[in-house]
């Protein structure tokens, strides 16, 4: 009985023995499958970090010297950094809510039955297919201050304005960012609409709801992570509206529209890298505390219609 | 940590792992930059240098095999005629053997080359006086008539006591006599061809001078009498081709046209291949084309781009011994044969301490040696000719050297001379080139991309040693850390000492109380007026300028060919400092003055015109249809040209500005910096301290540098060299007083003669009062041409164009602060 114990004892500890090694070797193979991608991560995210991190840190890419956060504190004080951030601020407050409730607006609109829908699906996804320069050379054309807005407000006996070269700047760049980014935005919610369950929306007409009910109770829940994920894009393609000033009005603009991605490609520009690396994280920063709460409000207001 | 199976320890020690890598290879990334050395090279060209005893000049310079061919020639006074002779040097000898060439009295030889045979040949050009011509022997078309003015006059113009005759009447008070004439309208020399005519031969003739053959060309010529061969080659049929111009005449070995052929633009060389095919080259739309010619079919071949490296490069063509043809541009010795993807790249001859821009000829001699002939002129007229051969040897064999790199983007030549000079006298370091604008691309693109990779370069760690400032990136480097400041070098050197150099000069170029580059010479950017016109004045202001305008006859100009533009950008340079306050951040784009500024610019046109018949700027002054002259001053004779041109007192009022002096400094002559990262940072010292020494500062002459020395001492060197009289002795043995040197503008020339001490005060007061540096900014240069776009063109109010200004430039102050 005792060998027979002993025997089964020691199976059992082969086995466990065999069952590590086999284990072992599955972390080995699991580690080689992932090694490139891993490499990937560490080379082209970790490194450029860190380097990143490293240069906020030092007086200047020559000397090297180690200043802790005097950067942060020079750039935090440089009033370019602050006009850069409240722009930025300003305009992604502005334009981001536009871009979500237009486009939402627009996707419950083509939902209903209207003449020409396919017509206008396409009008609005139009501007998605113009390269990023034939857009600019179209808006140069309409808000230049000669151009074809001037001329036409000049025909009501209006005097001409500046519109990228004044105080209207940062309208001609939230109108410019909404006519890019809502046909894109507006396919995610029809997407996201078409796919709400019809028979909980066949239920809630039985009972009386009225459109507004409808639409705040159901549609509001089951389009919470589209409104996460359109917000989140639009906000990050917000910060990446400078593409478009730049082509519109060079590397220093009039003040209401000097972006912080101005700020960064200047201070590139001329080798400051400790003052765009210290710019960089603290944005870096910004953007994460943004998201977080981005994702803790669609994990409230989304959690009943998840799966 | 336990579900995904990974022990505690094990995932630290991995992640400890993955840290240390990465802090690796950011410290790969920011290291320091290493000294190299010449031994670390696989292999070297080390040069020999020989001059050549000649006392004349060697031209059109060709190797054969080890022996070199030339033509040189001297003026006999006694005979008055030009004689000239065929040169022939042995390679490793120094002094040549002369045969003189005899193809009549007035010949000049062109296009020297070698046929098929290996015989020499040559275009030669003869002036035959026609009979019946009454022009007096010995004169020639073309040459100098004598001088107008008297002797007395001459003497008199050098004690400043009387006027020309072409001179109008100066203005009252006026103290200074006038000087300098005013040439008739011009004859060209080809008003004597009635009385010449021109014969074109073809001549060949052996190693030892003796003729072979003459072959008369000039009636397969266009036009004979302006038709002056500039190369010639012949295929291995014997066939001859002369090219003029755009057009290569094609001829068989007896003279007899067989045709021509138009190239699409001017020919700048024609040579001929080992197999006897002869190619052209000429700069086409798009840069230099190379194009094999069929003289017999009158076929151009197709351009064979593979070998072009540089679009519009000064190209020079030899034929090869062992490859088609060798080629040098730019800065590099290159084979090439017909059909390859890409030319061999043979040596930079900077590398071999060879000097590109006095290169006349090369060759790979019979024992695989590399021999260049260079040809330098200086300033007082002496030429001297030198081989270079250069010996192929193991980096390991040759007396080790420490490198240093010489960052630029485009190497100037007097940079390149230094440069070649200090590696050859200096024993323990090497200077190698770096150009990052090498190459083919041109374009602003390609320019913006060199820069980008030279920053880069500085950056990462693979900082240049010595970075070249020529380019006015002195600002930036300074404020970024890259450069060392000279001062504590200047303290430690036995012989370079600060005080030794023009106090308002090193300020000018100091950045906070340091000094990161100094120029050798310099020059005062100003603008000259009359005393009559502006007082005794040494700076104006926007409203005494504009006040004067409105009181200028009809006619009359304030400045030459002013624009809009250049009168905003004067304002600018001059007055930069006082829109912008860097130390507190202020922009003051929106004030009263830039206001005003910009109306007085917009008075301007909005482009200069340049008419034809329209008079030159010293006539326009002497008719007092212009007021001032913007000009550089670098040197006495300069200030005693413009004197004379304005015949009366003058003064330097400068570029507009409330400040006590309207005139700036600018740096002349190379100008480098010390990297803070190099290994070396002694030895880029030792090449640096080299312009500012004593020697080299009180060496150059004003005709051979633009610019005033630093050095004080070297200064007043100058200023007494410019007070001394110049004297020849004439026939009696009796020294008499004649001109230093004869200065041009235009159609105006004067003769100067040594300063008088006044002169002297000018000239010295205008250096003292400066003592700002030119000043430009790109970026608020560019900000300010965008915005004044519109006002200029009468859409915008100047109030409205300067709020712009002022919003956008104040966001670039800001950032850079």
């Amino acid at each position: 009985m005792m060998r027979m114990q002993n025997i089964s004892g020691m199976k059992k500890a082969k086995m466990k023995k065999k069952g590590m090694r086999k284990d072992a070797w599955g972390r080995r193979l699991s580690f080689a499958f992932l090694s490139p991608s891993v490499m990937g991560v560490l080379l082209f995210f970790a490194v450029p970090f860190l380097v990143v991190v490293y240069y906020s840190m030092i007086d200047n890419p020559i000397s090297h010297k180690f200043v802790f956060l005097d950067n942060f504190i020079s750039v935090f004080n440089n009033s370019a950094f602050k006009q850069a951030a409240y722009n930025t601020l300003t305009f992604s407050v502005v334009a981001v809510p536009l871009a979500v409730l237009l486009s939402l607006g627009l996707a419950m609109l083509l939902e209903s039955k209207i003449p020409f829908k396919s017509q206008f699906r396409t009008f609005f996804l139009t501007p998605m297919m113009v390269p990023i320069a034939s857009v600019v050379l179209i808006w140069q054309v309409l808000f230049h201050y000669n151009g074809m807005v001037n001329d036409i407000l000049g025909l009501f006996g209006a005097d001409k304005v500046d519109w990228l070269k004044s105080e209207h700047a940062q309208v001609v760049i939230v109108v410019l960012f909404l006519w890019k980014n809502l046909g894109y935005n507006m396919i995610l919610f029809m997407a996201a609409l078409s796919s709400i369950p019809k028979d909980i929306l066949e239920v809630a007409v039985l009972e009386s709801a009225n459109a507004w009910q409808i639409f705040f109770h159901i549609k509001l829940r089951y389009l919470s992570s589209s409104l996460l994920f359109v917000t989140i894009m639009s906000l990050i393609n917000s910060f990446k509206v400078f593409r478009e000033i730049y082509l519109l009005t060079d590397d220093y603009p009039y003040n209401t529209v000097y972006m912080m991605q101005h700020f960064m490609n200047n201070t590139f520009a001329k080798l400051d890298y400790q003052k765009l690396s210290a710019a960089a994280i603290m944005m870096a920063g910004v953007m994460v505390v943004i998201i977080g709460i981005l994702f803790l409000a669609e994990n409230y207001f989304g959690r009943d219609v998840e799966g | 940590m336990k579900n995904l199976g990974f022990k505690g320890s094990k995932w630290k020690g991995r992640a400890m792992a993955v840290g240390v890598l990465l802090l690796g290879l950011l410290a790969a990334g920011c290291g320091k930059t290493q000294g190299a050395t010449t031994a670390q090279k696989e292999f070297v060209y080390v040069p020999e240098y020989q001059t050549m005893s000649l006392e004349q000049s060697a031209d059109q310079i060709n190797v054969m095999g080890d022996t070199i061919y030339f033509i040189t020639g001297y003026f006999d006074e006694e005979a008055s005629v030009y004689r000239q002779s065929l040169g022939i040097l042995k390679a490793d000898e120094t002094t040549p053997e002369l045969l003189p060439l005899d193809f009549g009295s007035d010949f000049s030889i062109s296009g020297l080359n070698f046929n098929m045979e290996g015989s020499l040949q040559a275009v030669v050009t003869t002036n035959i006086l026609k009979e019946g011509s009454d022009t007096a022997e010995g004169e020639l078309p073309g040459e100098e008539s004598e001088p107008v003015s008297s002797e007395a006059e001459e003497e008199a113009v050098a004690e400043g006591e009387t006027e020309t005759e072409e001179a109008p009447a100066v203005a009252e008070g006026a103290e200074a006599a006038l000087s300098g004439t005013f040439s008739d309208e011009y004859v060209p020399d080809g008003d004597a061809e009635g009385e010449y005519e021109m014969k074109t031969e073809v001549c060949s003739f052996r190693a030892d001078g003796t003729v072979l053959s003459r072959v008369d060309v000039t009636h397969a010529l266009d036009e004979p009498q302006y038709t002056y061969i500039q190369n010639m080659a012949s295929d291995k049929e014997g066939n001859l081709y002369l090219a003029c111009d755009d057009k290569i005449y094609i001829l068989d070995p007896s003279g007899n046209s067989l045709g021509k052929i138009e190239m699409e633009g001017w020919i700048n060389d024609l040579f001929a291949l080992r197999d006897g095919t002869v190619m052209a080259v000429y700069y086409g739309e798009k840069g230099v084309e190379i194009h094999p010619i069929d003289g017999p079919a009158k076929k151009v071949g197709e351009n064979i781009k593979e070998m072009m490296l540089s679009d519009y490069g000064s190209y020079t063509f030899m034929q090869g011994t062992d490859t088609d043809f060798l080629f040098t541009v730019d800065n590099g010795l290159y084979t090439y044969n017909m059909g390859d993807n890409a030319p061999v790249e043979v040596l930079k001859w900077t590398d071999c301490d060879v000097d590109s821009d006095r290169l006349s000829s090369f060759s790979i001699l019979e024992d695989g040696r590399i021999l260049a002939v260079t040809s330098f002129w200086s300033e007082d007229g002496e030429n001297t000719t030198d081989m270079v051969y250069l010996t192929k040897t193991k980096g390991s064999e040759v007396k080790e050297k420490k490198i240093l790199t010489f960052g630029t983007l485009s190497l100037g030549y007097d940079m390149k001379s230094q440069i070649i000079d200090f590696n050859k006298t200096n024993q323990e370091y090497r200077i190698e080139i770096k150009e990052y604008l090498e190459g083919t691309d041109t374009s602003i693109e390609g320019y913006q991309a060199a820069r980008e990779q030279m920053n880069a370069d500085i950056i990462s760690g693979r900082c240049p040693d010595i970075i070249d400032l020529s380019g006015g990136n002195l600002r930036m480097y300074a404020a970024k850390g890259v450069l060392e400041d000279l001062y504590p070098y200047m303290e430690a050197d036995p012989e370079i000492h600060k005080e030794d150099y023009v106090e308002n000069i090193l300020q000018a170029f100091e950045t906070d109380g340091r000094l990161y580059a100094l120029p050798p010479r310099f020059y005062i950017n100003t603008t000259m007026a009359r005393v009559s016109d502006v007082g005794e004045k040494t700076s104006i202001t926007v409203e005494e300028l504009t006040q004067l305008m409105d009181g200028l006859p009809e006619g009359t100009e304030l400045y030459q060919y002013a624009t809009k533009e250049t009168i905003l950008l004067f304002n600018l340079m001059m007055n930069l400092d006082e829109y912008v306050d860097w130390s507190t951040g202020k922009c003051r784009f929106d004030s009263q003055e830039f206001i005003q500024s910009l109306e007085f610019a917009n008075r301007f046109e909005k482009e200069a015109s340049f008419g034809d018949d329209e008079p030159s700027m010293p006539t326009k002054i002497r008719e007092r249809k212009l007021m001032m002259v913007n000009t550089g001053i670098g040197s006495v004779q300069e200030y005693q040209m413009y004197q004379g041109m304005f015949g009366e007192p003058v003064t330097f009022v400068g570029y507009p500005t409330s400040k006590a002096s309207g005139s700036m400094i600018s740096g002349t002559g190379s100008m480098a910096g010390i990297s803070a990262k190099s290994a070396y940072k002694d030895g880029a010292w030792a090449f640096i301290r080299e312009e500012l020494t004593k020697e080299k500062q009180e060496k150059g002459t004003e005709e051979e540098n633009h610019g005033f020395p630093v050095m004080k001492s070297a200064l007043e060197m100058r200023f007494a060299k410019d007070m001394e009289d110049s004297y020849y002795e004439d026939e009696d043995g009796n020294k008499k007083k004649e001109p230093k040197t004869t200065w041009g503008y235009d159609d105006f020339e004067i003769e100067i003669y040594a300063a008088t001490e006044e002169d002297i005060a000018a000239v010295k007061k205008l250096i003292e009062s400066a003592d700002t540096m030119y000043q430009y900014d790109e970026q608020i240069m560019n900000i300010i041409s965008e915005e004044t776009g519109a006002f200029f063109e009468g859409q915008k109010r100047a109030k409205d164009a300067a709020d712009i200004i002022q919003n956008r430039v104040q966001i670039y102050v800001n950032e850079n602060r």
